[in-house]
């Protein structure tokens, strides 16, 4: 690679620009009744987002992926709090404002897309007037000015005939445009930030393609966290990737790096797990066992009891460190044992 | 191009398990009729792995539970191991029960909450009169050893183990009276992709021990054709297209398979390969369009696809496509093989 084109690609993915959001040791804690000792769903996370850039948090169930995106909009469900660290949007801090401030963060400067359609639409309300709600309490705006946002909205995710679905209701339409009108819910206060959960899981694949397309074509140059378990979709729309593992990130890189060369055993064998239409048909190589579940208490590195590289250090937590562009949390990273 | 063999009434010798033009249709309100399944005929030798693949609304679980008696289907026969079981009643079906098993998509809901394993696990040795109580004992200890979970889970319930471990369970159930055919039931889309691998695995492994004919019903693209060795394509309720899963995969005819292909996401680095996206929804299988089914959504459908419907026809062996312009688009991927390309580093793919 040369300088120039270096240059260019670091641009074009985002990692020189100013950071918008910046995520630092946070740690979401759920009280266990019948334990002495509580459970850290996220336990200790850091990043940053860059404008411009959309960064994959890629993890299988129980990561914490989900659950560190709703700490970034203060939705983490009780009794589960933020116990330690904090989240900027900016130069502000967002994790420990009141509901009244929240509540304009959300929206106007975080946009969510939620998993399911069905459950993230009221479904006795018509699509316009849950457009019209959010742009009326954000904007300041007239009735008749927000059901032309709302149009404009719908139409600008490639809603077809999107007047009249200003009148339907969410069961009227199929999964692929629900997901459609909940990704212009999400953007039509223009927020600064865009969180998807798992927006395409529930989709069939044809329909996934087209969220995806969808992505591509209008949210190119935005700020977006995609949370998937999939890195496949990962490859598909991401800059920039962080893979969790037990409630902590274990491997952030660009996509290209992270699927071209992954460091960290976990990254790596979640690539060998997955099948990718080759005809020499390998066997798959699983991760033998299974993930720490809530009840166990993890001592060292979490992911170590499946690790074939594991030695005695591992007994020890390894940090995130940097290894050439990389943060790798593992102390035997691929390429250095 | 010759319209061979689509309608032979008689049993194919080849398959032990067969449908032949298997019709299932749903009353909805309003009197309307849901075609689930229209005229599917596809057929699973013995030791073979076919893969049954579409989206949902394809009829594809239906295919699965029409063919287990779970249906009854409105036309057509079911065939196994030679005998047509269409209309057999309960008694008659016993024998084909124990010959012919099946393994469901959620291990959450398949596996009754109270029952021990060991309980769960011995009913159909039971139900056929396996034997003793210490010879069924025996039997659950093989089948555990055999899905790879420890003795003592016998004595445990299901809500002592994770996704991965219960789908071990519910297909330790599905082997337990050594049946010769196997349906499955998306059996890993409940799961997260490291333990999707080993169920996969554990799935192709019983196969070449066991010699059991394999119909794996899935949505995934690149799941079918990682396991299968046989690929049927289905939408709206009829096979579009079959073969061999390489050919299926590297050279696929129907136009849907080629977005199907492109849809599928994988995790290889150099996004910009030429994707097609397919515009629109898949239509109802109450009001289903004229002509072909797919032409509504086809990228390359003539004015002839919106009137006629397209044959089934047989263009090579084992390789059946339903469309006027087979073959007019391209494969949207490479290969990973073909490309030559090798696997990422640490990435490893063990020897077939």
């Amino acid at each position: 690679m040369t300088l120039q084109t270096e240059i260019e690609s670091r641009v074009s993915s985002g990692l020189d620009n100013e950071v918008i959001l910046s995520v630092q040791d946070v740690v979401v804690q759920f009280p266990r009744p019948k334990k002495k000792t509580p459970f850290n769903a996220v336990n200790g996370v850091s990043f940053e987002l860059r404008k411009g850039e959309t960064l994959g948090l890629v993890g299988e169930s129980g990561s914490g992926k989900s659950m560190t995106a709703l700490s970034l909009l203060g939705l983490v469900p009780i009794p589960g709090k933020i116990i330690e660290g904090s989240i900027n949007l900016r130069e502000r801090r967002i994790d420990n404002l009141p509901i009244n401030m929240l509540r304009k963060v959300r929206g106007n400067d975080l946009g969510m897309v939620f998993q399911d359609p069905m459950t993230g639409l009221n479904p006795v309300r018509n699509i316009g007037s849950q457009l019209c709600e959010s742009v009326i309490r954000h904007q300041k705006v007239s009735k008749s000015e927000a059901t032309e946002i709302a149009f404009k909205a719908l139409d600008d995710v490639g809603i077809p005939s999107a007047r009249d679905r200003l009148e339907a209701f969410p069961h009227e339409l199929s999964g692929g445009l629900r997901q459609r009108v909940m990704i212009a819910l999400a953007l039509i206060n223009h927020p600064e930030v865009i969180i998807a959960d798992e927006a395409t899981t529930a989709l069939d694949a044809t329909i996934q393609a087209q969220i995806l397309d969808l992505f591509r074509e209008r949210l190119s140059n935005a700020t977006m966290i995609l949370i998937t378990h999939d890195m496949g979709v990962a490859a598909e729309i991401c800059d920039r990737i962080a893979v969790m593992y037990a409630g902590r990130i274990v491997e952030t890189g660009t996509i290209e790096e992270v699927l071209s060369s992954p460091r960290h055993p976990y990254t790596m064998g979640l690539l060998s797990a997955v099948p990718r239409f080759d005809i020499r048909r390998p066997k798959l190589v699983p991760i033998p066992g299974q993930p720490p579940t809530a009840e166990d208490i993890v001592q060292g590195c979490a992911f170590s009891s499946r690790c074939k590289f594991t030695q005695e250090n591992c007994a020890e937590r390894p940090l995130l460190k940097k290894r050439d562009n990389r943060l790798v949390a593992c102390w035997f990273p691929k390429g250095e044992v | 191009m010759s319209d061979k063999n689509l309608d032979n009434q008689n049993p194919n010798p080849d398959y032990l398990l067969e449908a032949q033009d298997l019709k299932v249709t749903f009353r909805v309100p309003g009197g309307k009729k849901l075609h689930a399944v229209d005229k599917i005929s596809l057929g699973v030798r013995p030791r073979e792995t076919v893969g049954l693949v579409g989206e949902s609304g394809s009829g594809k679980s239906t295919v699965a539970l029409t063919l287990m008696r779970a249906h009854e289907p409105e036309g057509g026969k079911i065939i196994f191991g030679g005998q047509d079981i269409t209309h057999l009643d309960q008694k008659g079906l016993m024998p084909i029960r124990k010959r012919l098993q099946i393994v469901f998509q959620d291990p959450y809901s398949s596996l009754d909450p109270r029952w021990s394993i060991r309980r769960v696990i011995s009913e159909p040795l039971k139900a056929h009169r396996y034997g003793s109580r210490r010879e069924i004992n025996k039997r659950v200890e093989e089948l555990l050893e055999q899905v790879g979970l420890p003795q003592d889970a016998a004595d445990r319930v299901p809500s002592q183990f994770s996704g991965g471990q219960r789908q071990r369970i519910a297909v330790a159930r599905s082997l337990a009276l050594e049946p010769e055919a196997i349906i499955a039931d998306e059996p890993v889309s409940a799961l997260d992709v490291s333990i999707q691998a080993q169920i996969i695995n554990l799935l192709r492994d019983l196969q070449d021990r066991l010699n059991i004919g394999l119909l794996v019903i899935a949505h995934d693209l690149a799941l079918v054709h990682q396991i299968s060795d046989r690929i049927i394509v289905m939408y709206l309720g009829e096979a579009v297209e079959e073969g061999p899963s390489d050919d299926l995969v590297g050279n696929p005819q129907h136009p849907y398979t080629v977005a199907l292909l492109s849809a599928t996401p994988i995790p290889e680095p150099g996004g910009d390969r030429k994707r097609i996206v397919l515009t629109g929804d898949p239509p109802s299988p109450i009001y289903r369009p004229k002509g072909c089914r797919f032409h509504p959504r086809c990228p390359i459908a003539t004015e002839r696809c919106t009137i006629e419907k397209p044959p089934y026809i047989e263009i090579s062996k084992d390789r059946k496509v339903a469309c006027w312009q087979a073959g007019e688009m391209d494969a949207p991927r490479d290969l990973w093989a073909l490309k030559d390309v090798p696997l990422p580093e640490g990435v490893e793919s063990a020897k077939k």
